[in-house]
């Protein structure tokens, strides 16, 4: 199994909540942004899926990419290791060296 | 019954021995013995030989043993090493089929309208990944995506999406955005125009 497989919508969307904070509301496509502070930095959509409880391979790569997360490191945020604020150091790395 | 040869002379080899075996008997061990006098030490001669050949045959086939055992231990370790490679390669097929299989269609296309709330000064262009259970239309250049079961839903699903993030920039301060949604702020009021009353 890759390490896009086997991420479940509901798991991927309690973690961003809880962990970064993001609010996705109702919707066809859930987005929600990340905050630093009372900036908008990323906007994250969680599209419902379509005739499964896991995120395909190319939506997940979407999500991470939105995150600017390498796989890896999704797979971390997904699996617990990395927390919210060890997100937050990443962003802000990525905000100081203008590549966000 | 055959009778002993006659001649004086010492026997050369076992099988000379073995030609008189027939009459070595009690009763005429001692006309054997008058012929062979020294028939007890070429027996012994003869005996020594034999041993002293097969124990070299022996030795010799122990080492051939040898030699085939470890011949047989070393391809028995390239067999366990290809089938190591041969599982790996075995993976990398699948890996390669799976991914071959779940290629999606990829083609671009462009958007002419979004709503009637919106004018397009400029189409916008979009991509269609198309695979068999899913299909995403994205705007690559603002980040929106988003998913249908078939081409056109993903498509309206799209166009909502990126309606929704107009808004949502539009009713944003600048200052509250970062970097990245700024560029997309100006992105989205290049292409489209509101035109609504909302």
């Amino acid at each position: 199994m890759g390490i896009l497989s086997g991420f479940k919508v509901k798991i991927v969307t309690n973690c961003l909540e809880k962990k970064l904070d993001i609010d996705f509301g109702q919707g066809s496509e859930r987005t929600g942004w990340y905050y630093i502070g009372e900036k908008k930095i990323l906007r994250v959509t969680l599209p419902k899926e379509h005739g499964g409880d896991s995120l395909s391979k190319r939506i997940a790569k979407k999500v991470i990419n939105s995150l600017r997360l390498t796989n890896q490191e999704f797979r971390n945020l997904y699996d617990c290791p990395m927390s919210g604020s060890d997100y937050e150091q990443k962003i802000k790395s990525l905000i100081q060296s203008n590549e966000l | 019954m055959r009778e002993p040869s006659t001649r004086k002379e010492p026997m050369s080899s076992l099988s000379d021995f073995e030609m008189l075996l027939p009459v070595w008997n009690k009763t005429e061990r001692s006309k054997v013995m008058r012929h062979f006098p020294d028939i007890g030490s070429m027996i012994a001669s003869n005996w020594a030989e034999m041993v002293s050949s097969y124990l070299k045959r022996d030795l010799e086939y122990r080492e051939d043993l040898t030699e085939l055992t470890s011949r047989v231990d070393y391809l028995a370790s390239g067999l366990d090493s290809l089938k190591k490679e041969l599982s790996t390669c075995k993976e990398s097929i699948d890996n390669l089929y799976e991914e071959f299989t779940d290629r999606p269609i990829i083609k671009e296309t462009r958007l002419f309208d979004i709503d009637e709330e919106f004018e397009v000064i400029e189409p916008l262009p979009i991509v269609i990944e198309e695979s068999d259970d899913e299909v995403i239309a994205t705007f690559p250049e603002v980040e929106v995506f988003a998913v249908g079961s078939g081409e056109a839903e993903a498509i309206n699903n799209l166009k909502r999406e990126v309606s929704k993030l107009y808004y949502e920039l539009i009713n944003t301060p600048d200052e509250q955005l970062g970097r990245v949604p700024q560029s997309w702020k100006r992105v989205l009021t290049k292409v489209v125009r509101r035109v609504g009353n909302t």
